[in-house]
């Protein structure tokens, strides 16, 4: 899945990226590299263009000119089909709020990703107890989203993403509405997920105090991404 | 499974506004289911009375007789091909008719006088069981010159059974005929014009009369009015040239039409019926799926297909549908079933009297339930409801997904 201009070990890269709605220009020449495996921070105040970058990333919007490769591929050269295959098995989506269906209970949100995926349903839901086992929420499994904390609702939200066994997920600002004990576990959480099972992490935050867990951070300022030690 | 289980919860999301739509077509598809019923039964009610009580399901006649009416224009005998092309249960009953005055006294009356063969005629028509004065069996032959008539054609010339009345009427190119008949029964059907202007006498009485001894129409009752037309068909290829087949339809004009009118009129309803379910079952499927939009970029973009977001929505209106069309019919065929037995009196409704053209009717229906007809609706109502669905469902789907999720 490699191509020439992305160095081979890149889960996401970005090249000259240019996207603007009307007059706004949310991203200008963005260029980035996020290396596979690492656990990558997005940071920039609101309206920098955060959500903007995600939303290329995962495909869900077209870029106005510039390359977007996950895994080398150059999602400009996939159909709506393709898409969809992306979004099911290499690319992994985490929002701020409502990330889960409300009428599914949480281990039918998680199932949901692996059925959609190709899997059976018994597959599918011994999947979903699996993940839900190793985030610790089996005593969750059968409640709906609206009996779910906060922090469980985002930590559900991971757990319908790794049901996919996706190979990057991309989280945006998903500490949002979290207090800050449950921001740092759940950072804690996608840390521990990025090393384990290997899978890239991009999360946009403008939370400086989940920081300590990036192994690669981002910043978006006046549309420009530069990458900053960590 | 978990599509279906999905598309259950999302209808009990807002269950009064499911309920409400559920109400509308349950509602709708019951009235639908019944009135169909209601004017099936009237249909069949009218039909089997009125052809019951004198021209049987298809006729028998020379051609000359059936377009001009000329009393010369006789059937001969009874067409051995008619015989061997009915179906088994028809009955037959061969006649003659003649246009008469009759005069009692000082009053005279126009008739029409049909020759019987009372035996025969019994099994093609029910109006023995009519007979309210006197006996129907008079016209017997044995009996020669009885007559029987209609209640208000004996009140306008002043009869009672036993009175003598003199009927005169005349044969193209001959004079005129005077006889002398006893009135030997009364008949009555409610009135109408057939009471005033008709009179049985003895088959051989009324031919005596004509020129030659034949019959002019022949009246037959199928096992069952349907195949009327289909019989038609059959004896049209059969019978010999001059000599023609007509049906209730030809012989009742003002019957058909009313029977047209009544099919025309279920029909309207339940087309209507369809059009308010359409218009209540959109409205509630926009309203659900505006309500979502940021759910269905969710779900976008965690990889569902749209023809997965269609199939989501169009499953909640399957589902809406069909639950709703299961309580509507069962609702439509208790009502039936309740009418079934103590009758809907349509009386309230039509005023006191309603005539199939000359014939006195029955206003208390029974309904009949349809099992074909009833399946029909509802699959109508369920096909309405999920074309419905339609728009909205493809508004779901083609949502893109990141204005869905910056609606949040
Ligand atoms: N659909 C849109 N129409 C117009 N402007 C938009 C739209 N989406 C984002 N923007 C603008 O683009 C800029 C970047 O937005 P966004 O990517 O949401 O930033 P962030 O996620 O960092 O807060 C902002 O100025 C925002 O107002
Ligand atoms: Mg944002």
């Amino acid at each position: 899945m490699t191509s020439q201009g992305a160095t081979a070990t890149a889960a996401l890269s970005f090249e000259a990226v240019e996207k603007a709605y009307g007059g706004v220009r949310a991203l200008r020449a963005a260029t980035f590299e996020v290396p596979a495996g690492s656990m990558a921070m997005l940071i920039g105040p609101s309206g920098s263009g955060k959500s903007t970058l995600l939303h290329l990333a995962a495909g869900l919007d077209r870029a106005d000119a510039g390359r977007v490769r996950v895994f080398g591929a150059d999602l400009a050269t996939l159909d709506a089909r393709a898409l969809v295959a992306l979004r099911r098995r290499e690319v992994g989506l985490i929002f701020q709020f409502n990330n889960l269906l409300p009428t599914l209970r949480l281990v039918e949100n998680v199932e949901y990703t692996a059925l959609i995926r190709g899997d059976a349903p018994r597959v599918a839901r011994a999947r979903a107890l699996a993940v839900l086992e190793e985030l610790n929420m089996s005593a969750a499994a059968r409640r709906f989203p609206g009996q779910l904390s906060g922090g469980e609702r985002q930590r559900g939200a991971i757990a319908r993403c790794l049901a996919a066994a996706p190979r990057i997920v991309l989280a945006d600002e998903p500490s949002a509405h979290l207090d800050g004990e449950n921001a740092q576990q759940l950072f804690a959480l996608l840390g521990r997920i990025s090393r384990e099972h290997g899978t890239t992490i991009l999360a946009a935050t403008h939370d400086l105090r989940v920081l300590a867990h990036a192994t690669a951070r981002f910043e978006i300022r006046d549309g420009h991404v530069h990458r900053s030690e960590p | 499974m978990l599509l279906l289980r999905l598309a259950l919860r999302n209808l009990r999301r807002n269950p009064r506004r499911t309920l409400l739509t559920a109400a509308t077509v349950a509602f709708g598809l019951g009235v639908s289911v019944w009135l169909e019923g209601v004017l099936v039964a009237r249909t069949r009610d009218m039909v089997s009375t009125v052809t019951g009580t004198h021209t049987g399901h298809v006729q028998v006649l020379t051609e000359r007789y059936a377009t001009q009416h000329a009393v010369d224009a006789l059937l001969d005998e009874v067409p051995r091909e008619l015989l061997q092309r009915l179906p088994a249960g028809s009955k037959v009953s061969p006649r003659a008719v003649l246009p008469v005055l009759l005069t009692h006294g000082e009053r005279t009356s126009f008739a029409q006088l049909f020759g019987v063969d009372p035996a025969r005629e019994r099994e093609v028509t029910d109006l023995a069981q009519k007979v309210t004065a006197g006996s129907y069996d008079v016209l017997g032959e044995a009996h020669g010159a009885a007559v029987v008539l209609g209640a208000e054609l004996g009140n306008a010339l002043g009869l009672e059974v036993g009175d003598t009345v003199e009927l005169l009427t005349q044969m193209p190119g001959q004079g005129v005929a005077r006889r002398e008949l006893t009135v030997g029964g009364i008949f009555a059907v409610g009135g109408g014009a057939f009471e005033r202007s008709t009179a049985f006498a003895p088959l051989t009485f009324v031919q005596g009369l004509l020129p030659s001894p034949g019959f002019h129409e022949i009246a037959i009752r199928l096992a069952d009015v349907r195949l009327a037309d289909e019989v038609r068909a059959e004896l049209a290829r059969a019978l010999p040239t001059g000599t023609v087949a007509t049906t209730w339809r030809e012989a009742l004009p003002e019957l058909a039409t009313l029977v047209t009118f009544n099919d025309a009129t279920a029909l309207f309803f339940s087309r209507l019926v369809l059009v308010i379910v359409l218009f209540a079952a959109a409205n509630t499927m926009w309203m659900s799926v505006q309500e979502r939009t940021f759910e269905f970029g969710v779900m976008a973009s965690i990889g569902t297909a749209a023809p997965q977001v269609v199939g989501l929505v169009m499953l909640e209106a399957l589902l809406l549908a069909v639950l709703s069309a299961a309580v509507g019919l069962a609702l439509g065929a208790l009502v039936i079933w309740h009418h079934q037995r103590t009758g809907f009196d349509l009386r309230p409704f039509l005023g006191r009297q309603s005539n199939a053209g000359s014939f006195a009717l029955d206003l208390v229906v029974h309904p009949l339930f349809s099992v074909g007809g009833a399946l029909r609706s509802t699959l109508s109502i369920v096909v309405v409801v999920v074309l419905a669905s339609a728009l909205p469902a493809a508004f779901a789907s083609h949502l893109r997904p990141v204005t869905a999720l910056r609606r949040a």
